[in-house]
C-alpha cells in the first residue's frame, strides 16, 4: 500500500530579520487515515501580509484552522465526494467571523489579519486545491519527477499586489479546483519561492527545482502521525544560496506518495 | 565547499527576469529653463543615475526612460538603471506639456505590454513631471488621463508634478491627480529631488507583496 512521505517548514527572510518582524509565513501538512485505510494528505500554506500587522496571527489560524476542520471530513470520505466548493466557503467564512471577532476583541481592523490561503487535499482518487492570493500549488500525477503546476498565483497587475482572505471579496476570489486524478507528489509554497521555482516567462514549472527534494521524501519513514516542521527543508530555506535570490519569508510544505516501483526518475 | 549542508543535492533554481519598476521622466527644457536651472536639471539625472547605480537591485529593476518637451522628444526608450546613459539636455522651444504627458502615457502603456509579452511582472509605473512654466498648448485631456488613471481606484501609474520657480502652480495643481498635488521645488534643488526620487524608487523596487512603500520626505520641496 502507497504510503504518504511528508514534510514542510517555514522561514522567516532575510528582510523581515533586518526590520525585526517576524516570520508572517504559516504551513503545515497532515496524512489522515479514513476509516478505510486509504490515506489523505492535506497541506496548507498561509502567507501573511507584509503592511498588516497581525497577519502572522492571522496565517498561523488559517493553517490550522483549515486542517482540523477538514481531517474529521476526509476520514469518512477519502475519494473527497462529498467536498464541495460551498462547504470550503462555509469555512472560509466562519474563518473571517473568526478573525473579525478577534480585531474587535484586539481594537483592530480585520485587515490587521490580511494573508493569503494555498490548500492541497490529495485523496487516492482526487485532489481538491484551494487558493487566495499569490504562492502555488503544483504536482506530478503519472510521471514522477515532472510537474505541473495545479495552481499559479494570483497576482494583481503589479509584482507586489494580490488576494487575501480578509478582501471583501475573498469569497469570489478563491479558487477551487478538483482534479480526478491520483497525485503522487504534490507540494505547496509561498510567493517567497514562486520565482525560484516557477519559470514566469514559459507559465511552467520548473521540475530541477524540487526533483531532488522529492527523491530524497521518498527515502524517508512514513509520515502519518508526524507533525513536527522538518529540519532538511529548514536549513535548504535558510541556505545561503535561497537567501540570495528572495528576501522575503518561504515555505514549503511537500508529500509524496511511495509507489512500488515509481520510485526512481533520477 | 558549500556551506548549505542539506541531504539532497541542491536543486537547480529557476531564474526569472527580474520585475520592473518603470519611471518616466517628463523634463521641461524649453528656453526659460536655460541656464543654472538647465544645469542644475541635468546634474540631477546624472545623480539619480548614480544613486540607482549604487543599489544592485535597483539597478536590475527600476527602468528610466526621459521625454523632454518641447518640441516633444523621447530622449531615451525604457531601460535598467544600469543602462541608462543621461543625455545632456539643451534647451530648446516652448512648453506643450499637455501633448508631453500623453506621449508618456502611450510609452508607458506600451512599456507594459512589452513586460506582458515577455512575462515579466512589474511595479505601478512612476511619471515624474518637471517643468518652470504652464502648458503652452491644451492640456485638459492631458489632465483627464492623469486623474483617471492616478486614484484610489485607478492605478494605472503614479503622477507626481513638481513646478521649478516660476511655473505655473495653479494649472500644475489641475493636471496633477487631487490626491497627488504638486510640489515646489526649493531653488534649484535638483540634486536633492533625484537623491529622493531614486531613495523612493529603490523602497518600490524591492517591496513585497502586500507591503505598503512610506515615502521618505521631499526634503526638497518648499513649504
Amino acid at each position: 500500500m502507497a504510503l504518504w512521505r511528508t514534510a514542510y517548514a517555514s522561514v522567516i527572510g532575510t528582510s523581515h530579520l533586518q526590520s525585526g518582524t517576524c516570520c508572517q509565513d504559516a504551513g503545515a501538512c497532515r496524512v489522515v487515515r479514513a476509516t478505510d485505510g486509504r490515506e489523505v494528505l492535506i497541506g496548507v500554506v498561509s502567507d501573511g501580509a507584509g503592511s498588516a500587522k497581525r497577519s502572522e496571527k492571522g496565517s498561523g489560524l488559517a493553517v490550522s484552522g483549515f486542517i482540523e476542520k477538514f481531517s474529521p471530513l476526509v476520514e469518512c470520505d477519502p475519494e473527497l465526494k462529498c467536498l464541495h466548493r460551498g462547504l470550503v466557503e462555509d469555512w472560509l467564512s466562519d474563518f473571517r467571523l473568526q478573525l473579525s471577532v478577534l480585531a474587535q476583541e484586539e481594537g483592530t481592523a480585520l485587515r490587521e489579519f490580511a494573508c493569503t490561503f494555498l490548500a492541497a487535499i490529495a485523496g487516492p482518487e482526487s485532489a481538491i486545491c484551494i487558493q487566495i492570493g499569490d504562492g502555488a500549488i503544483v504536482g506530478s500525477a503519472e510521471e514522477a519527477g515532472d510537474y505541473s503546476w495545479l495552481t499559479w498565483p494570483q497576482h494583481g497587475e503589479f509584482a507586489n499586489t494580490t488576494n487575501f482572505v480578509t478582501d471583501e471579496d475573498a469569497l469570489i476570489t478563491m479558487q477551487f479546483e478538483i482534479i480526478s486524478k491520483q497525485f503522487n507528489e504534490i507540494a505547496l509554497f509561498s510567493d517567497g519561492l514562486e520565482r525560484l521555482i516557477l519559470d514566469m516567462q514559459s507559465h511552467s514549472v520548473h521540475s530541477p527545482a524540487l526533483r531532488p527534494i522529492f527523491l530524497w521524501l521518498a527515502k524517508t519513514n512514513p509520515a502519518f502521525g508526524r507533525s513536527e516542521p522538518e529540519p532538511a527543508l529548514e536549513t535548504f530555506l535558510s541556505s545561503r544560496r535561497i537567501n540570495e535570490r528572495t528576501d522575503d519569508d518561504k515555505t514549503l510544505v511537500m508529500g509524496t506518495r511511495v509507489v512500488p516501483g515509481q520510485t526512481d526518475f533520477s | 565547499m558549500n556551506t548549505d549542508q542539506v541531504p539532497f543535492d541542491f536543486p537547480d533554481l529557476v531564474s526569472n527576469p527580474e520585475p520592473r519598476c518603470p519611471c518616466l521622466l517628463l523634463l521641461d527644457t524649453s528656453m526659460s529653463m536655460r541656464g543654472p536651472a538647465l544645469e542644475q536639471l541635468n546634474d540631477g539625472v546624472r545623480t539619480f543615475k548614480d544613486q540607482l547605480s549604487s543599489d544592485s537591485m535597483a539597478m536590475q529593476r527600476v527602468e528610466v526612460a526621459t521625454v523632454t518637451f518641447g518640441p516633444v522628444k523621447t530622449v531615451s526608450e525604457f531601460q535598467t538603471a544600469d543602462h541608462f546613459e543621461p543625455v545632456t539636455l539643451i534647451a530648446t522651444g516652448d512648453t506643450p506639456i499637455g501633448s508631453a504627458i500623453m506621449h508618456g502615457l502611450e510609452m508607458i502603456d506600451a512599456r507594459k505590454r512589452d513586460y506582458r509579452a515577455a512575462g515579466i511582472s512589474y511595479y505601478r509605473p512612476w511619471i515624474f513631471l518637471i517643468t518652470d512654466g504652464g502648458p503652452t498648448d491644451p492640456w485638459q485631456a492631458a489632465a483627464q488621463r492623469v486623474h483617471s488613471g492616478d486614484n484610489a481606484e485607478s492605478k494605472a501609474f503614479s503622477f507626481f508634478g513638481v513646478g521649478v520657480e516660476g511655473a505655473n502652480m495653479e494649472i500644475l495643481a489641475k493636471i496633477c491627480s487631487p490626491s497627488r498635488p504638486p510640489l515646489k521645488l526649493s531653488g534649484l534643488n535638483f540634486r536633492e529631488l533625484f537623491v529622493w526620487l531614486s531613495a523612493s524608487l529603490k523602497g518600490v523596487s524591492r517591496s513585497q507583496v502586500g507591503t505598503s512603500v512610506p515615502l521618505p520626505h521631499p526634503g526638497w520641496a518648499s513649504v
